[in-house]
């Protein structure tokens, strides 16, 4: 009986035991630096490594002031606006032309995820090499259209720049999009459709009372974590204009990290994360509270 | 209707696949012609793969990248399986908020992160280690791994469990020897999501490796790149090296993959 109970103890424990190296590790990696940038930005720290002194809530005045910080605001609304939309039309299209059981939709459905899972930097080098104001075939090919007389850089223009970008992350991302379409839409049960046939329910009722409800949620996470994901994005822009050009692809995660590594205000860098942690929080608390799907 | 779907299929098709098709033609292409619009290649070369691997970093790069993506597969497979198997299958208090802080960290601005995780390695004396990428990585794959392994363990019946149980099998040697066999797509999905995410990763690697010779291959292939003069023989191959790694690696797991993904994704 004591083993027994020994052993209950043990069971017990043993779930907290499995999930801890994976808490640790986030806490660690996350939750603690998380800590540090709201240490960092009542004091006015410059350089990476070195130590400032405690200034109160002017990082957070000269930020809120700053007309840098806001005019980034804008460009990334573009970009996660510009992103979701073009996205979701992309995605849509494709999964609706998978969404059927033939062998080469089953191909295509596994292969076309390949622009997601390929590098970063290898998507910039796709498009620089195709878009380049110089040498790239796609100016080539409108030159000799005759749609153009003359070579532009698409990825160096200011206005150009931004909807390009935007076009080469969608191309990034949008077949991952296309498996949660795909996702939402295979999930939803042939019976329901053949049940409706049977009650004689037309395919348009069927559209609205099965599918369009059953892709409410999958819609709802893609809309919050797609739109999280597309504000996040760094990498991309970093690599192909690095903000420019004069600011025009400035999104707010590069006005965070010019702050922190190039003009060496680490102070003020991290208060503009804090700010702009808790307006997304406040994005994600909208979002869940009017756009939450109702429970069927 | 029919026709519709056809064009649109086909136009998808194209813009998925024409930028690896220019891509790698243009590796192959001589110096010579590599800049002239051809559609066609007319000559084959491989000069510019022997120049990126005898005269860049490239062959560094490339191990250094192996190593962390490596490191990185092993770490996310060994916290992610325990954790998933309590998350998924036992029931104790504080699952839920366990599962929604996993959850919430996926969805973090990890750019924000950018500058506390170098405090961070740099307290630790990390920066300019690999150790400080294999870290982050597992940070920024495990979480997304745990959605991932749902739809594996819910494909494993709980009665096997619970005949277990009877057996008088522990948690543990149900875990061992009665899922894991189960779920071998599972744990090849998650070690090929962790490789991924560690040979794509860009940001971190650019900001916590300050040494050329300790570079991974995305950051190298920005440097081989130039700033302002692109050697676009070396980049372009560059560009195919770098991604047929992944290439290779989906063609084994990819299946599995985008049906870890869809059973994920309706939960």
């Amino acid at each position: 009986m004591e083993f027994a109970g020994k052993r209950s103890g043990w069971t017990k424990l043993l779930p907290y035991a499995l999930v801890a190296p994976i808490i640790i590790w986030i806490l660690a990696t996350i939750f603690w630096p998380l800590g540090n940038v709201i240490k960092e930005s009542f004091y006015n720290t410059g350089f990476v490594g070195t130590k400032g002194s405690f200034v109160g809530v002017d990082n957070y005045k000269t930020v809120l002031s700053s007309q840098g910080y806001w005019t980034a605001w804008g460009k990334s609304l573009y970009w996660v606006i510009g992103n979701s939309l073009l996205q979701s039309v992309l995605a849509f299209l494709t999964a609706l032309l998978l969404n059927r059981s033939s062998r080469i939709a089953q191909f295509f459905r596994t292969w076309m995820i390949i622009p997601w899972i390929i590098p970063t930097i290898v998507v910039a080098i796709f498009w620089q090499w195709i878009f380049n104001g110089s040498y790239g075939i796609f100016n080539h090919a409108l030159i000799s259209m005759g749609l153009l007389d003359k070579p532009i850089n698409l990825i160096g223009d200011s206005v150009w720049s931004m909807p390009i970008l935007i076009f080469i992350n969608t191309w990034h991302w949008f077949p991952f999009m296309t498996i949660i379409v795909l996702a939402g839409l295979t999930i939803i049960d042939k019976e329901m459709y053949e049940a409706a046939d049977v009650d004689g329910a037309s395919k348009w009722t069927q559209f609205w009372t099965i599918t369009f409800p059953s892709l409410g949620k999958i819609m709802f996470a893609l809309g919050l974590v797609g739109t999280l994901w597309s504000f996040n994005v760094f990498d991309l822009i970093e690599i192909l204009t690095g903000g420019g050009p004069a600011g025009a692809t400035t999104t707010v995660p590069l006005f965070v990290y010019q702050t922190a590594f190039e003009n060496f205000h680490i102070g003020q860098a991290s208060a503009a994360s804090i700010v702009t942690a808790f307006l997304l929080l406040v994005f994600v608390t909208v979002f869940i509270k009017f756009g939450s799907p109702k429970d069927e | 209707m029919k026709a519709g779907r056809w064009i649109v299929g086909i136009l998808l098709f194209l813009l998925i696949v024409f930028p690896f098709y220019w891509v790698i033609s243009s590796s192959f292409k001589p110096a010579d012609q590599i800049l002239k619009p051809g559609f066609f290649p007319t000559s084959f070369t491989l000069d510019h793969y022997k120049q990126l691997i005898e005269q860049t970093a490239y062959k560094r790069n490339l191990l250094n990248s192996i190593l962390v993506a490596a490191a990185t597969l092993v770490c996310s497979v060994a916290v992610v399986i325990p954790a998933s198997f309590a998350i998924y299958r036992m029931k104790f208090v504080g699952r839920n908020l366990v599962f929604r802080l996993i959850l919430a960290t996926y969805i973090f601005p990890g750019i924000l992160l950018l500058v506390p995780v170098y405090q961070l390695m740099s307290s630790l004396h990390l920066v300019d280690t690999l150790w400080a990428l294999i870290i982050i990585n597992v940070t920024f794959a495990a979480p997304f791994s745990i959605w991932l392994m749902q739809g594996f363990f819910d494909s494993v019946p709980k009665a096997l469990d619970e005949a277990a149980a009877i057996d008088g099998a522990g948690p543990m040697r149900t875990l061992g020897s009665v899922i894991l066999p189960l779920i071998g797509p599972g744990i090849a999905t998650i070690a090929i999501y962790g490789f991924i995410t560690s040979w794509t990763e860009y940001s971190f690697a650019s900001v916590l490796i300050t040494s050329d010779e300790l570079r991974t291959l995305p950051v190298g292939l920005k440097a081989i790149m130039g700033q302002y003069t692109v050697r676009w023989g070396w980049t372009t191959a560059g560009a195919v090296l770098t991604l047929l790694p992944v290439v290779v690696f989906f063609a084994f797991v990819g299946k599995f993959f985008v049906r870890g993904l869809t059973a994920g994704a309706v939960k």
